[in-house]
């Protein structure tokens, strides 16, 4: 998926879909990540580690969409994981009361484990 | 062929648009105002009445089921009269009618209220763009000067350690609420639409608003009026853009911030909403700043 700033990469890990992002989550770029989180919700894949290590700049638009998707992925059994978020990314989303909504950890590895 | 209505959302933007405009002075209410409605010679000549007077007579008509027909060309010679008179006439006349137009929907059809929007919608949204980048070029001047103790005291939660705040809160809450409920029950559903965006603005972030009983509600709502919880969305975006627009050019940048994180939490990112870009760019600006100065560990303190 390519939007304007931002890209997000996909793998899978058994029933574990990881998103690598690169670039800047705001209101121009969120739309089109919702909808690519929204399509994997649909197909089942509820089980979703987002790597932020590339993740430059969040805005509320972002955070709105993944908080969102959480409630979704929850009433799924599932959850959004989000993992090497970096300090001014973590701060925005403390700022906003989300790192109270989602679980994050330093490398897939753990994120993965976490899941079990 | 048939025109449609003015929609609600419309005649609310532009309602919010022209007293947006009044802060700005004469020059900018004459350009964007004035100018398209005398050029669409909705000028004169001078009537028996006064606008004001006008203005009594209409609203008795409102609460008149056999009156409503006609409110709409009262209310476009109340605006000729108007536009004889001065800007402050003319700003309550248009805000008048632009009211009528949301209250009832046998006025929003009306001839005159059709053309009365295209009239002044062009020019209003010019204004609109013009507005923006002005907000944020002073969004962003007022919050360079903000001291580090003041930001940190928008960023604070609302705490409610006073136990008698915190009760005189929860009354306030269910109050407004019941106030919804009977609304609801009555089927007034413009006064339940005003009195939820009220509701969701004020109480959202609080600890003591009903996420559920309030989904409930909206979706009882929608089921009784397909498009009513897409309408309210529309005028609580349109109101906080107000809200935000009006702290700026009154210099409250604490109120300015509020609101810009009441946007976010009410709408999580949801991209369909209206001013969502221009309220990015703003938040953009905002945590650029609090970068720049260092004061993002303070300001974690703080909450």
């Amino acid at each position: 998926m390519a939007a304007a700033n931002l890209t997000v990469k996909e793998l899978s890990q058994g029933n574990i879909t990881i998103l690598s992002l690169n670039g800047e989550l705001d209101a121009k770029t969120a739309p089109e990540f919702r909808a690519k989180l929204d399509a994997l919700a649909s197909a089942g894949k509820v089980k979703i580690i987002c790597d932020c290590k590339e993740l430059s700049y969040v805005a509320s638009a972002g955070i709105g969409v993944m908080n969102a998707v959480q409630k979704t992925l929850t009433s799924q059994s599932g959850e959004l994981i989000l993992i090497a978020v970096k300090k001014e990314i973590r701060d925005t989303m403390e700022l906003m009361y989300f790192t109270k909504k989602v679980r994050l950890f330093g490398s897939i590895d753990e994120a993965v484990s976490a899941f079990k | 062929m048939n025109e449609l209505p003015v929609p609600t959302v419309v005649a609310t933007e532009l309602t919010r648009l022209i007293r947006l405009l009044a802060m700005t002075g004469k020059k900018a209410f004459h350009k964007y105002l004035f100018q398209p409605i005398s050029y669409a010679a909705w000028e004169g000549p001078k009537q028996k009445w006064s606008s004001r007077k006008y203005m009594e007579k209409i609203t008795e008509d409102l609460s008149e089921i056999s009156r409503l027909n006609t409110i709409a060309p009262h209310c476009k010679r109340m605006i000729c009269q108007a536009m004889t008179e001065n800007p402050s006439a003319l700003g309550d006349t248009c805000i008048f009618f632009l009211e009528a137009i949301q209250r009832e929907p046998i006025v929003s059809s009306s001839i005159e209220s059709i053309e009365f929007v295209k009239i002044i919608e062009p020019s209003l949204k010019e204004f609109r763009e013009i507005q923006a980048t002005r907000s944020e070029k002073l969004f962003e001047e007022g919050i360079e000067s903000f001291s580090p103790e003041e930001l940190q005291e928008v960023f604070k939660p609302v705490k409610l350690d006073n136990h008698l705040e915190k009760v005189h809160l929860d009354r306030e809450i269910l109050t407004l609420y019941q106030q919804i409920l009977a609304a609801s029950k009555s089927g007034n559903l413009q006064r339940c639409k005003k009195l939820l965006s009220t509701y969701i603005i004020r109480y959202k972030d609080q600890e003591s608003y009903s996420d559920d009983q309030v989904e409930k509600l909206l979706d009882a709502m929608e089921k009784r009026e397909p498009g009513f919880v897409e309408e309210l969305k529309n005028s609580m975006a349109i109101e906080i853009y107000y809200q935000l627009t009006k702290s700026i050019l009154e210099k409250n940048l604490k109120r300015s911030i509020i609101m810009i994180r009441k946007y976010a939490h009410i709408f999580e990112g949801d991209p369909s909403t209206p001013y969502f870009l221009e309220i990015d760019k703003m938040e953009r600006t905002l945590y650029k700043i609090i970068a720049e100065k260092g004061l993002m560990d303070d300001l974690k303190k703080s909450m």
